[in-house]
């Protein structure tokens, strides 16, 4: 591989079985990735900011990558994403959007509160795998994170 | 020869006092002859002023203005002609005042009429009467000084007649005594008859004097009569006489053209006979009540022809009636549509007002339009507009009221102020009025308050906003299952390949639950779509009877969980749609079981508040829990449609979004409270038709 260390990827999605179709997807990339996975959008800014039960930085790591569904129980999507680009310690962690909407107000305040990229989960399996391979090549192997 | 200078002398002052008695007759039949003329000139400027008032044309206005020279003039030849006789010097000194206070009244009416155009308050100074009283009077003082007048001139006919004889006496008994004187002073001086002669000769030349006087009094009166024609024949009327026998004795050209008949085929024929139709009819009531003396003024629809005519009525010396009258069909039909309008404008329920363009004030509104202000119609009348217009609006009402007096017409929204400061939107039509010479005078508003096109307005907008929410929300919590079992598809079929049973089993588990997923979603939205779409007919129902019914459907996890449940004796009454009533109760129990958290006494109340002291104060009832409690962070999103706070929880999140739209189609409202995490929450809400009481119909 061409990185030099493992990356951390924070999914935050309330659906189990696309949480599972994106595990599985990435899990190609037999590298020392890690991949957490929280429910609702509340979870991910206590992670995110290491608060209650994520206080441990040691068993909780600051990921370099989240990967974030919009409709999300508590605390939405888009309201984690604005917190985060207002937070310095968070803003520059890289985050893809990744959800079944396609409106175009989604689109329009996830880009105008600092998403990395936008993703629409396909309706079809093949297209998502497709994606999910897309997105772990690119993300994983080819995009350069900052240092923390 | 005394005897006979003394009768010379007697002779001629009779003849000097005929000749005087003579002069002050033509002087009378000269003030007959003003009187009538001014009379006349008087009446015929009433009616320029008041076709003036009800059409507007300038064009009769000449012969109001043409009417004061001549009635100076008449005045003043009259106090010449009567400055011998001081009681009628002073009726005509009396009728001056109200001569001039006739002109006012006018100039008044002209005035009004020229400055506001439409002629409401001029109409209005018409119907105070004030001109018809004035003219009624100046009538009376004319009639009254023309009675005296002729009876002065019968006396001095009678007087010139006595007179005429006396010096005829005088010159008879003088030519008596002057024979006598000359037989017997046959023998006199020559200086003697020189002077008799003399005497003989004056009174030769009296007595020539005396027939020119007669010849000239017969002419004069031949003129006279020709005059009194004359001016009949010049007034602008139509003036007829009846005789005693209600033949038509008299009927002068403008009557003849009026009626459209010619003299010949009226001279003689009895009046009924004319004019069957007036027979039975106000028109004959009028004329007997007149030839039995009382002097009648009215106006009558002659309805064979459809016209219109004003007619005075007096009793005629001698027997019958002479009828001055004028046509005026095109008058009342003006006025008829005037009424008309004016009712209209009156009685509108619209609000409707009119404004002078000159400066802004109101002119004139109905009732409504004072009314929906707050204020009585007098209050605002001379007012500035301004003062119904809120002042936050004036700016764009000012913008508005530039396009109007440009374009002349205009349809806006504005925010109308009430006298108590309140405000509600109106539609305004506005219209410029131009008078006849094509000026502005006046803007026309109508007036419409709007507040429940807007309150409909906003509603629907707040709707459609609801409906493309939900249309969202929908879409993707649809989308998102068949995202599931596509997928799984998939890796179904490359499991099966590969003979992993455990993954195979897996993703089959995947797929099921997101199948059950989107049919327990579909049922969800179909069961919020049939709420307020089909209810069922309102019910009277007691809260204790709807909360039992919910209880029963929820006991088992009430029982489970160990749950105990309060609920209030306070009689309290819903009306509305018991099924969903109970689903009201039902869930918010089932949501504050399943919330219940490690609490070891679990507790969930029902009961009721009164919201604020008032006697029809809101009855606020409540579901209080001991249980979870809501993160204040998270209440907004309580009642959304499919929000679920807790992923890992049973349901599809459709509980509250239904608890909200049953509350909301019965009237109410609803919202959360709870002091945090831990801590319990109280589920509040409203229904319209819940009441305090033990009757079922208080």
């Amino acid at each position: 591989m061409m990185k030099g260390r493992p990356i951390t990827i924070l999914l935050v999605e309330d659906d189990p079985a696309h949480a599972e179709i994106v595990k599985r997807s990435l899990s190609g990339f037999r590298v020392a990735n890690r991949l957490i996975h929280l429910e609702d959008g509340q979870a991910a800014m206590d992670y995110l900011e290491g608060v209650g039960e994520y206080g441990d930085a040691g068993q909780w790591p600051r990921p370099d990558l989240v990967l974030l569904d919009l409709r999300l129980p508590k605390v939405d999507g888009l309201e984690v994403l604005r917190r985060m680009k207002r937070s310095p310690g968070l803003q520059r962690i890289p985050t893809v959007v990744l959800t079944t909407s396609k409106a175009d107000r989604d689109l329009a305040e996830a880009y105008g509160n600092g998403a990395s990229s936008y993703l629409a989960k396909p309706v079809d399996f093949q297209r998502f795998a497709s994606l999910m391979e897309t997105f772990g090549f690119y993300w994983l192997l080819w995009n350069e994170f900052p240092t923390p | 020869m005394v005897v006979l200078v003394c009768l010379g002398a007697l002779a001629w002052t009779g003849v000097e006092r005929t000749r005087a008695r003579v002069e002050s007759l033509r002087r009378g039949e000269q003030t007959l002859t003003r009187l009538v003329g001014l009379l006349s000139t008087l009446t015929d400027a009433e009616t320029a002023v008041r076709g003036y008032v009800i059409v507007g044309d300038r064009a009769f206005l000449e012969q109001y203005f043409g009417s004061r020279e001549k009635v100076t003039a008449d005045v003043a030849a009259l106090a010449e002609l009567m400055s011998d006789q001081a009681e009628q010097t002073a009726r005509l000194e009396s009728l001056r005042p109200v001569i001039e206070a006739r002109y006012e009244n006018w100039v008044q009416l002209i005035g009004l009429r020229e400055q506001e155009g439409a002629g409401e308050g001029a109409l209005a100074l018409v119907a105070t009467g004030e001109g018809r009283r004035l003219h009624d009077r100046i009538r009376a003082i004319l009639a009254e000084m023309r009675r005296a007048e002729e009876r002065v001139s019968a006396e001095r006919g009678e007087a010139v007649r006595e007179s005429v004889w006396q010096a005829q006496m005088w010159v008879v008994l003088g030519s008596a005594v002057a024979v006598a004187v000359a037989i017997s002073g046959w023998l006199s001086s020559r200086r003697e008859v020189e002077a008799r002669r003399r005497a003989e000769a004056e009174l030769g030349t009296t007595l020539k004097d005396l027939e020119t006087r007669v010849a000239e009094r017969t002419a004069a009166l031949a003129q006279s009569e020709e005059l009194v024609r004359s001016t009949l024949e010049s007034v602008g009327d139509g003036f007829l006489a009846c005789d005693g026998e209600w033949r038509v004795i008299y009927a002068n050209s403008v009557a003849t053209d009026l009626l459209g008949m010619s003299w010949e085929a009226m001279d003689g024929v009895v009046f009924w006979e004319l004019f069957p139709a007036a027979a039975g009819s106000r028109l004959e009531a009028a004329y007997r009540a007149a030839a039995g003396g009382e002097v009648q003024d009215f106006e009558n629809l002659y309805e064979p022809w459809q016209r219109w005519f004003r007619n005075r009525v007096r009793p005629r010396r001698g027997g019958g009636v002479t009828v001055w009258f004028q046509e005026i069909t095109e008058r009342r039909r003006l006025e008829e549509e005037t009424r008309r309008w004016w009712s209209l404008f009156r009685s509108a329920q619209f609000g409707l007002a009119y404004a002078s363009i000159r400066d802004n004030t109101f002119l004139g509104m109905n009732q409504a339009f004072a009314r929906e202000r707050g204020y009585e119609v007098e209050e605002l009348l001379g007012r500035p507009l301004s003062v119904v217009y809120a002042p936050e609006a004036r700016g764009r009402w000012r913008e508005n009221l530039e396009t109007i007096d440009r374009s002349g017409h205009l349809v806006f929204e504005a925010i109308h102020q009430r006298k108590n400061g309140t405000r509600f939107p109106v539609l305004m039509e506005v219209t410029v009025v131009h008078d006849a010479a094509g000026n502005p005078v006046s803007r026309v508003a109508c007036a419409m308050d709007i507040t429940e096109w807007k309150r409909a307005e906003s509603a629907l907008r707040e709707r459609n906003e609801e409906l493309m929410r939900f249309m969202y929300t929908v879409s993707h919590d649809l989308k998102s299952p068949l995202v599931t079992i596509r997928t799984f598809l998939g890796y179904l079929e490359q499991d099966l390949r590969g003979g992993d049973a455990s993954r195979v089993e897996k993703d089959m588990g995947y797929m099921r639950g997101a199948a059950e997923k989107m049919s327990e979603l579909l049922e969800d939205i179909l069961e919020l779509s049939r709420v307020g779409r089909k209810s069922q007919p309102p019910e009277d129902v007691s809260l204790q009877a709807v909360v039992g019914e919910a209880l029963e459907l929820v006991a088992g996890s009430v029982t489970e969980r160990g749950v105990r449940v309060e609920v209030t004796t306070e009689p309290v009454w819903l009306t509305g749609d018991r099924v969903r009533l109970r689903e009201v109760f039902q869930n918010l129990i089932d949501n504050a079981v399943k919330f219940m958290g490690d609490q070891a006494a679990p507790r969930v109340e029902i009961g009721v508040e009164r919201e604020g002291e008032a006697e029809g104060a809101n009855l606020v009832l409540f579901v209080r829990d001991n249980g979870v409690g809501i993160d204040p962070r998270h209440r907004e999103k309580l009642f959304g449609l499919f929000e679920k706070l807790h992923p890992g929880s049973p349901g599809t999140g459709i509980g509250l979004a239904l608890v909200k739209r049953i509350v909301e189609v019965h009237g109410g409202r609803i919202w959360a409270e709870s002091d945090g995490p831990g801590l319990g929450s109280v589920f509040r809400f409203t229904l319209e038709r819940a009441r305090l009481g033990s009757a079922v119909n208080p």
